[in-house]
């Protein structure tokens, strides 16, 4: 397990966690905790650039915040991002060499200087998100994960990019979507909804 | 409040490239429109186009002779632009002028009036001592005397009968036309010559009659009788001098109804331009019912014809002209900056309407499905 480098300037970080910002943030945890107390969170969106990867940060920052172990990772999608936010992988291989079956999750971990959040993410483009359907690996780091922490926040692909979204959604206990405002029409939403067919989906408005 | 203000801010901040798009279009176009809107269609022109209808254009003076085309000939000929100093009663914009020269139009209406029912007694004057001395015979030269018994009774000869028969045919001739025609009618005057050379030759026929044989035992009487046909001759030319007289002042009172008949259309034309104007103290345009103005067309067109050759054959009609003028700067940019911000709004309104996407928490939260949560609002994250 390496520590994670690079420059983090995501919205929730330090003081601002008590921000009126953060306050939000802590109502969604509160009621992802009315869903479940421990387990797997999934956010996607409708399709790229809704604000998922952020939330995601954010929600697992606030779940660290509560002094709760969470892991906030990344599946393997056309735009890995998180290391646009907390800066390359230091071992070099990432989360989708464990699906892969060339890792072991952790050895792909790593762990954030400042306040020691955990990390698990993608290090290079994945060509096929497609393969994400859960299969034995994907299955296999899942419960790895679930084992390792009370939280898992998933930034995963969107609806739109990934076809086996349905399926991903049921390996994970809640899903969340995001729906940036002005952006989305409400046939869209619950199309996408229907998709996911999730019974513990919660929407986020973005904006 | 604070809450439309914060709907308005952000309707704004996400519309703003549209909002932008439409008011530099929409002003730009009013802009430019408006240094070529069509102007009023000046006092000019109203005269030009109310001389082309046909009724105002057979009553046409020759006062206006650039109204008209001056080259009857010429079939396909239009009107040109009136003259700028011909129109004589020029109304400037604004009501309240328009009212001041309405009310002077009309005045003037009325004393037309006045003296158009003046000149048309002393016409009918003129006709019935017309008639009276149509009626009258000329004199003729009539038996000798009493005092003269020894001349025999004067002897009619054949053409002295068959002149006094024209005459009388000529006479009756005269008097049906009149019941038919004015004083003016070219039948009427040329039958009324034909009755004064009529009578001229049965004068001269009675004048150059000659004596009857004097009788044996009577001794003519020749300086009576000369004497007695002079007074003839001069009765009868102070009567046809007289008859004359009567015509040429017919003819000359005709005229003057006439040209005041001209004036009143003049007057009256423009004056109907100004007929939205109230009239609350404004004289009748026409005369009382009990009192009607009714003028001879005939005569008219008759009187018109005697004068001078008119150029005013109109053979098109004229079409007012509206050249395009500019309006000054300072409005053009206000028009230009309100209907720009008038359309952007518009625009923005009408994107807001048909825009179907969630824009609310509240919106999210309606349009959710059953079984699916609402977790809250994140604050807005820029895209990536």
């Amino acid at each position: 397990m390496r520590a994670a480098a690079g420059d983090l300037s995501i919205p929730l970080e330090g003081d601002l966690l008590y921000s009126p910002a953060g306050e939000r943030y802590s109502a969604i945890i509160d009621r992802i905790l009315d869903q479940t107390q421990s387990g797997l969170v999934l956010v996607t969106s409708f399709a790229d650039g809704e604000g998922k990867t952020t939330t995601a940060a954010n929600l697992a920052l606030a779940f660290h915040a509560r002094r709760i172990s969470v892991l906030l990772a990344e599946l393997p999608s056309r735009r890995p991002a998180l290391e646009h936010l907390f800066g390359s992988t230091p071992s070099g291989s990432g989360l989708e060499s464990v699906l892969s079956g060339r890792s072991k999750l952790e050895e792909v971990l790593c762990k954030r200087n400042d306040n020691g959040m955990m990390l698990a993410m993608v290090s290079s483009f994945n060509p096929e998100p497609e393969r994400l359907a859960p299969g034995m690996e994907l299955q296999g780091m899942l419960d790895a994960v679930r084992g390792k922490f009370d939280f898992a926040v998933f930034d995963g692909p969107s609806i739109s990019e990934s076809t086996g979204i349905s399926d991903l959604a049921r390996a994970f206990d809640v899903v969340l979507m995001v729906v940036r405002r002005r952006s989305r029409t409400r046939t869209d939403m619950n199309a996408a909804l229907r998709l996911l067919d999730h019974p513990r989906s919660l929407v986020i408005l973005n904006g | 409040m604070s809450d439309a203000v914060g709907t308005l801010l952000e309707v704004l901040t996400f519309r703003w490239k549209l909002a932008s798009v439409v008011y530099a279009l929409s002003a730009g176009l009013v802009f430019l429109l408006s240094g070529r809107m069509p102007r009023e269609i000046s006092w000019q022109n109203r005269v030009s186009a109310a001389s082309a209808s046909p009724s105002y254009a057979q009553t046409l003076p020759a006062q206006v002779p650039a109204a008209a085309d001056p080259d009857p000939d010429t079939p396909s000929a239009t009107l040109r632009e009136p003259d700028q100093s011909t129109p004589p009663f020029p109304i400037p914009a604004g009501d309240e002028t328009n009212m001041r020269t309405a009310q002077r139009l009309r005045a003037a209406i009325q004393q037309l009036h006045v003296r158009v029912r003046k000149d048309m007694l002393e016409r009918d004057l003129i006709i019935e001592q017309q008639q009276k001395a149509e009626s009258t015979p000329l004199p003729v030269p009539a038996a000798a005397p009493p005092a003269v018994p020894e001349s025999q009774p004067m002897r009619e000869t054949a053409a002295e009968a068959a002149a006094r028969e024209q005459v009388n045919a000529d006479r009756v001739n005269l008097k049906e036309l009149r019941d038919r025609y004015t004083e003016l009618h070219p039948d009427v005057v040329a039958a009324r010559e034909q009755l004064e050379q009529a009578e001229a030759v049965l004068a001269n026929i009675v004048a150059s009659r000659p004596r009857a044989e004097p009788v044996h035992h009577a001794r003519p009487a020749p300086a009576i009788q000369t004497e007695s046909m002079e007074q003839t001759a001069a009765a009868a030319e102070t009567l046809a001098r007289t008859r004359r007289e009567l015509a040429l002042a017919l003819n000359e009172v005709e005229r003057k109804i006439a040209g005041e008949q001209v004036e009143l259309n003049m007057l009256e034309a423009p004056l109907a331009d100004l007929a939205h104007l109230p009239a609350a103290s404004a004289p009748a345009r026409r005369p009382p019912a009990s009192q009607p103005l009714v003028l001879p067309k005939s005569s008219v067109a008759a009187n018109l014809a005697s004068q001078a050759p008119y150029p005013q054959e109109l053979s098109e009609t004229a079409t007012p002209q509206t050249p395009a003028v500019a309006l000054p700067l300072g409005r053009r940019l206000l028009w230009s900056f309100a209907l720009g911000l008038l359309f952007s709004a518009m625009s923005i309104f009408l994107a807001e309407k048909l825009d179907g996407s969630i824009k609310s928490a509240a919106g999210l939260q309606a349009a959710l499905p059953a079984g699916v949560l609402f977790a809250g609002i994140v604050p807005r994250m820029k895209r990536s």
